[in-house]
C-alpha cells in the first residue's frame, strides 16, 4: 500500500498491516507514538534520557510483538502504550530504590526561544527544572496521574484505564499531587525568581 | 482563595509548558525501534509459514490413508461424479426407466411405489 494512503490509516489498521508484513506500518506507528512515549518515560524517570530511551524501545517492541494478537476495539493503541510505559517505569523506579540509587534531575527543557531574553530563558529553565524536580518528589502514583492529566492531556477515564484504577481514585490522586507540587514549589519561590506575594501566574 | 486559585492556574501553565518539551527521538533510537520491528515481522512471517506447513502435513496425514485407497486425480473425479449421479437418481422420478421397461417387457410399471400403505388409514382418521 502507498505510504500516502497509509499515513491516514488508524493505528489499529496499521497494526494489522504490520502483522501482515507491511514494512511501512512500523515506520508510521513509530513516527506517531515514539516521541510521546519517550517524553512520558523521561518525565516519569526524572529526566533520565538514557533510561527513557531504553523504556521507549522496550514499549515499542512489546507493541510489535502483540500486533498479530491485537483485538480491535478493546483498547486504543495510544492508551495501551502509556499503560505499558507506566508499568515499565514503575518497575525501574522500584528497582533503583532497592539498589539504593537515586536519580539526577536533568534539564528537561530547552528554551532557546528567540522571544525570551537570555536572563528570562535562564529563569524559565530554572522553573521548569524545579517543576521536574518537584514532580520527581511526588509518590509514584501521584506523579503518574499528574503527568497524564496535565502534561499528556488525557481525561480521567483514560487515565483510570492506563493506571488500572477507578476514576474517583484518579481524581483524588491528581488533586493530592497538585497540592503537593504547589507546596514543594512554594518553598522555592525566591530561588525561582518570584517575589513575596506573587502568584505563579504573574509570570 | 485567590492565591490558591492563582497558584493552581500558574501550576497548570507550568505543567502545560512541560508538555511542549517532548524530546525528539534520536536517529539511533528510531533505528533500534525499526530494527526490532523488522525482526519481529520476520519471526511472525516464519511462524505463520510453519503453522501453515504443519496444518497441511496434519491434514495430509489425517486423510491421506483413505484418499490413497481410491487412487489419485482422475479416479477421484470419476468417483465423485458417480456419487452425485447416484444421489440424483435416488431423488428424481426415473420416467424414462418406466417407459423403457414397458417397451421391453410389455408390462405396466407403477408410477410410484407406496412403501407405507397402512399410513393412509391413520391419516384419514386424524
Amino acid at each position: 500500500m502507498a505510504l500516502d494512503a497509509l499515513s491516514t490509516a488508524p493505528d489499529e489498521a496499521l497494526l494489522v498491516l504490520f502483522a501482515n508484513g507491511d514494512p511501512d506500518a512500523a515506520r508510521l506507528l513509530a513516527g506517531r507514538h515514539l516521541r510521546r512515549v519517550l517524553g512520558y518515560a523521561q518525565r516519569l524517570l526524572a529526566g533520565d534520557r538514557t533510561e527513557a530511551e531504553d523504556v521507549a524501545q522496550e514499549v515499542m517492541l512489546r507493541l510489535w510483538r502483540i500486533a498479530p494478537d491485537w483485538r480491535p476495539g478493546e483498547a486504543q493503541v495510544s492508551t495501551w502504550l502509556y499503560r505499558v510505559t507506566t508499568n515499565l517505569c514503575s518497575d525501574r523506579i522500584r528497582s533503583r530504590r532497592r539498589r539504593g540509587t537515586t536519580l539526577d534531575v536533568h534539564e528537561m527543557t530547552d528554551l532557546s526561544d528567540d522571544r525570551l531574553s537570555a536572563a528570562q530563558a535562564m529563569i524559565e529553565a530554572d522553573r521548569m527544572t524545579a517543576l521536574a524536580g518537584a514532580l520527581d518528589r511526588l509518590p509514584d502514583r501521584q506523579r503518574q496521574a499528574v503527568v497524564l492529566r496535565h502534561i499528556e492531556g488525557f481525561g480521567n477515564p483514560e487515565i483510570a484505564h492506563i493506571m488500572d484504577m477507578s476514576v474517583e481514585a484518579v481524581e483524588s490522586l491528581t488533586a493530592r499531587g497538585k497540592r503537593a507540587l504547589t507546596a514543594i514549589l512554594a518553598g522555592q519561590r525566591k530561588a525561582l525568581g518570584y517575589e513575596e506575594g506573587d502568584d505563579y501566574d504573574r509570570y | 482563595m485567590t492565591d490558591i486559585d492563582g497558584n493552581n492556574a500558574a501550576l497548570d501553565k507550568m505543567l502545560a509548558g512541560l508538555a511542549q518539551d517532548d524530546p525528539m527521538p534520536s536517529d539511533g533510537l528510531m533505528g533500534r525501534v525499526l530494527a526490532d520491528a523488522a525482526a519481529v515481522q520476520a519471526t511472525v512471517s516464519v511462524q505463520r509459514h510453519s503453522v501453515r506447513a504443519i496444518d497441511r502435513r496434519k491434514a495430509s496425514a489425517r486423510w491421506g490413508g483413505w484418499s490413497d485407497l481410491f487412487g489419485h486425480g482422475p479416479a477421484k473425479a470419476g468417483l465423485g461424479t458417480a456419487a452425485i449421479a447416484g444421489v440424483l437418481l435416488g431423488f428424481l422420478q426415473p420416467t424414462p426407466v418406466a417407459s423403457m421397461a414397458a417397451a421391453v417387457w410389455s408390462t405396466e410399471t407403477a408410477g410410484s411405489v407406496d412403501l407405507l400403505p397402512g399410513i393412509d388409514d391413520f391419516m384419514a382418521e386424524g
